[in-house]
């Protein structure tokens, strides 16, 4: 399948600060490609490098075809682009964004634009700098549904929204996503709304990425086991079994990708003994957490 | 497109436009009405003594005006695309971004011609009322190094508020400084009639400066 998205060995650091080192992946056409992680990880660097507002210390980033650095003003048309806090010019009302806007894309739908602006109630000269945030995040997808591109990169939409304004956002962009057969890269701090939406992800620990793989399979593969430790307090090594671990007390959560049997046989062949061991289903943002950590 | 940047821009600064329109026929009309009292309180003779022979310029009012002009324009038209970032907005349009940087300095460059022109009609319409052409032909040579200074600090305000680093700012305006400190220097009339070519030479040159935040803007420069 055709990638929009190809990173290859990026590495970016801000002076001496590492950000990540030898980034790979790739975002396959049709597909609504998540980049998890927690603040400082690089999500937004991630975004920056590939609309080319950033050039990362080294490695290479493709996308649609042409190397993020150096996009044509062609294929920016193809890309359709939400920054965090949807910023726009909130100088103008949302008439005169939209007249702005169509003038740029051959392919402009203000039927699209205009219905979502109705479903908000507010007046065509209403002002965008008078709308509440989650006024403005209707406005500026919106604009970029209008604007009818292959790809959409969605950097943090969900940020200053209210959990209505998030369903709304969200309901309308699945249904576009999928009515039109687009490609999205999206970013969000609330990871509970992606697991409805997102079909492959990315995990971003500190400097690397912790797991590429469908949402799905993630979810299925991933588990979370509490058990009671008896005796003397074990400290846990992260390794093929154990993903991540916690304790308060005696009362342990491993996290991992094995089965709830290789991991009792871990526990006793370190000699560890266990009482009340039990699998907790989660949720993707239990998961995430699992598999990132608390802090 | 062009069209559509036009639009933008002429939103962020019709206010600015219009006061700046409002500004520059204003003090033309204190000059117009200051000189007509000057030659209804005076006799002919002294009016003349005094601002040809003492070389007072009778529109000395308007030297700082089309620079601050500048100022206010390029503020108002720059500032909006650096709060939250907003030039990446620009940047992502399917235009190019050094054509959209210089149509948007373009565009503001012509509200200061716009300006300029005027004044420059306002002081001949004024001096023709009063004074042999001559004496009007030199108020308008007089003028034009203030007029051209208005470009250069339009050019290096836009520049300061365009670039993101500190660092690169202090470069321009130590860059700019100097040269726009140089057309502010007359004592009398006519002074800068044999340099003004070569100035108006230096200020097109400086006009290339504009594009260099917005190159670091685009290829790479945030944060």
């Amino acid at each position: 399948m055709e990638n929009v998205i190809e990173c290859v060995n990026l590495t970016h650091s801000y002076g001496n600060k590492l950000i990540y080192r030898d980034l790979n992946f790739s975002v396959q056409k049709g597909k609504i490609f998540g980049i998890l992680g927690k603040n400082g990880m690089g999500k937004t660097t991630t975004i920056n490098i590939l609309m080319g507002f950033l050039r990362p210390t080294s490695g290479n980033c493709y996308v649609l075809g042409e190397e993020s650095h150096n996009l044509s003003p062609l294929t920016r048309a193809r890309i359709g682009l939400l920054f965090e806090g949807h910023v726009c010019y909130e100088f103008m009302t949302v008439a005169q964004i939209e007249r702005f806007y169509s003038r740029f894309f051959s392919n402009w739908r203000r039927d699209l634009y205009f219905g979502l602006i109705d479903r908000l109630g507010v007046s065509y000269d209403h002002k965008i700098s008078n709308m509440s945030c989650g006024q403005r995040s209707q406005v500026a997808l919106g604009l970029i549904m209008a604007q009818d591109p292959e790809l959409m990169i969605l950097d943090d939409y969900s940020m200053g929204l209210d959990a209505g304004y998030r369903m709304l956002f969200i309901d309308y962009l699945i249904d576009y996503v999928r009515e039109n057969n687009k490609t999205v890269f999206m970013t969000s701090h609330i990871i509970q709304d992606l697991e409805q939406i997102i079909d492959d992800a990315i995990i971003m620990g500190r400097q690397k990425i912790l797991l590429q793989m469908p949402i799905s399979e993630f979810l299925a593969t991933f588990h979370q086991y509490h058990f009671d430790v008896e005796g003397r307090l074990p400290d846990l090594t992260i390794d093929d079994t154990v993903a991540n671990w916690e304790n308060i007390k005696n009362h342990y959560t491993v996290y991992s990708f094995k089965g709830e049997k290789e991991v009792k046989q871990y526990l006793e062949n370190r000699g560890i003994s266990f009482a009340d061991f039990h699998e907790i289903s989660m949720n993707l943002e239990h998961a995430f957490i699992g598999l990132t950590g608390k802090y | 497109m062009i069209k559509a940047i036009f639009f933008k821009e002429w939103l962020k600064i019709r206010w600015v436009v219009f006061g700046a329109v409002l500004l520059a026929l204003g003090f033309l009309t204190y000059i117009g009405l200051n000189l007509r009292q000057y030659f209804k309180m005076n006799d002919p003779i002294n009016v003349w003594i005094y601002f040809i022979q003492r070389k007072v310029l009778y529109y000395s009012i308007l030297k700082f005006i089309p620079a601050f002009i500048a100022v206010i324009l390029a503020i108002a038209q720059f500032t909006p695309e650096m709060v939250k970032k907003r030039y990446r907005l620009t940047f992502h349009l399917p235009y190019s971004e050094t054509k959209s940087i210089l149509l948007m300095s373009g565009i503001g460059l012509l509200i200061v011609l716009l300006v300029a022109v005027i004044l420059l009609v306002g002081l001949a319409i004024i001096g023709s009322n009063y004074f042999p052409a001559e004496v009007t032909y030199s108020s308008l040579i007089t003028v034009l190094p203030w007029l051209l200074a208005s470009i250069t600090v339009y050019l290096a305000t836009s520049a300061i508020v365009l670039d993101p680093s500190w660092k690169y700012r202090i470069l321009y305006a130590l860059f700019f400084i100097p040269f726009i400190q140089s057309l502010f220097l007359e004592h009398g009339y006519l002074e800068y009639q044999y340099s003004l070519t070569a100035y108006f030479l230096v200020s097109l040159l400086f006009g290339v400066v504009i594009l260099f935040p917005g190159y670091r803007l685009r290829k790479g420069s945030v944060k």
